[in-house]
């Protein structure tokens, strides 16, 4: 035989069990939820635009940086004309001679030393307006 | 976590076989519905919202006792899931996660917009009664009206008991507290509640009386 105690609280629950359905949830639940689904949703994706948008432009940036540093490091050094022009200064004062004739000597020089990139190039240039 | 079971008890009141069969088959179909959420993100929304909305509602309704703040505590916690879809499914039980975030936003709610709800009052409740069951609205009212003169600790573990059919280990697991202190509390909430609904509870078996008259005639 059943104990009155729990067969009163077997009632009881029965009661709440079927009052359970009573109450439902708004009819624009449903919608509010997907809207505000959807509104994080286009949120998001224009942050990411955005985020990917400054990355893009910040390693652009770098690329440029650091390939501007490389072809400043590849580009031949040679001597600039105002070298030259000291070079002759220093050797026309030095030895007595006319300026000119000692800016002739320098120039001799530089072409005959061997092994050095720079003074190809005018060489080579020179050679393409002989042609 | 403790595996604490409660002795079975031989009363009437206990969930059938019948009704733990749904209960599973209602975790397992908030399992898939995760599994789709994770495989094809916010677009699966929307089943989720449809299989689980009536139980958070209610259940967000019996912590904050208004059920447009419930609603609200549903909206956060199923848009909260929507952005991170991969969380879910990677629950070991899904439908106690879900559980546990609409009863953290009820409470975040409550702690934000106290209200002062007197008891009794349920004009806040968007209700259906079904044409056949409209002899009982009233006692369905009894009911909630009763359940919201319970303290809440005690209410929600009468809501997840009864309604989501839940044993109290996993009651204890959603509400963070031990399984002896779930069911101590169901079982001060039922005394109360049957306190109050003695009433009810001789209307209910008049009417259930009539019922099987009806049905055996």
């Amino acid at each position: 035989m059943l104990d009155p105690l729990n067969q009163h609280h077997g009632d009881i629950e029965n009661l709440i069990r079927d009052a359970g359905d009573y109450v439902r949830p708004g009819d624009q639940l449903r919608a509010r939820i997907l809207e505000q689904v959807d509104e994080r949703r286009q949120r998001r994706r224009l942050w990411q635009r955005l985020v990917g948008g400054v990355v893009f432009t910040t390693t652009v940036a770098w690329l440029l940086l650091v390939v501007g540093q490389i072809g400043v490091q590849v580009a031949p050094h040679g001597r600039s004309a105002s070298d030259l022009h000291e070079q002759a200064s220093r050797r026309a004062n030095i030895e007595g001679i006319g300026w000119e004739w000692a800016l002739t000597e320098v120039i001799y020089d530089w072409r005959r030393r061997p092994g050095d990139s720079s003074t190809r190039q005018p060489n080579s240039q020179l050679e393409g307006t002989q042609r | 976590m403790s595996h604490f079971n409660p002795p079975p008890s031989p009363v009437s009141g206990s969930p059938t076989a019948s009704q733990c069969s749904a209960f599973a088959s209602f975790t397992q179909r908030v399992r898939v519905s995760a599994r789709q959420l994770a495989e094809l993100g916010e677009d699966a929304i929307s089943g989720l919202i449809d299989l689980t909305s009536l139980r958070l509602v209610r259940y967000a309704t019996t912590i904050t006792r208004n059920q447009h703040d419930a609603e609200d505590a549903v909206q956060a916690a199923i848009v909260k899931v929507a952005a991170q879809p991969g969380r879910l499914h990677q629950c070991e039980d899904p439908w106690a996660f879900l559980l546990r975030m609409v009863r953290n936003e009820s409470l975040v709610i409550l702690r934000r917009r106290p209200r002062w709800n007197l008891f009794g009052d349920l004009c806040d409740l968007l209700t259906r009664c079904r044409v056949d069951e409209l002899e009982r609205e009233e006692s369905y009212r009894a009911i909630w009206r009763a359940m919201r003169s319970l303290p809440t600790q005690q209410s929600e573990v009468v809501v997840l008991k009864i309604w989501e059919e839940m044993t109290f280990a996993e009651i204890a697991a959603v509400l963070e507290i031990t399984p002896s202190t779930a069911a101590s509390r169901y079982r001060y909430a039922v005394a109360k509640l049957s306190d109050r609904l003695s009433g009810e509870l001789g209307e209910a078996a008049h009417f259930n009386g009539q019922e099987r008259g009806r049905s055996h005639a």
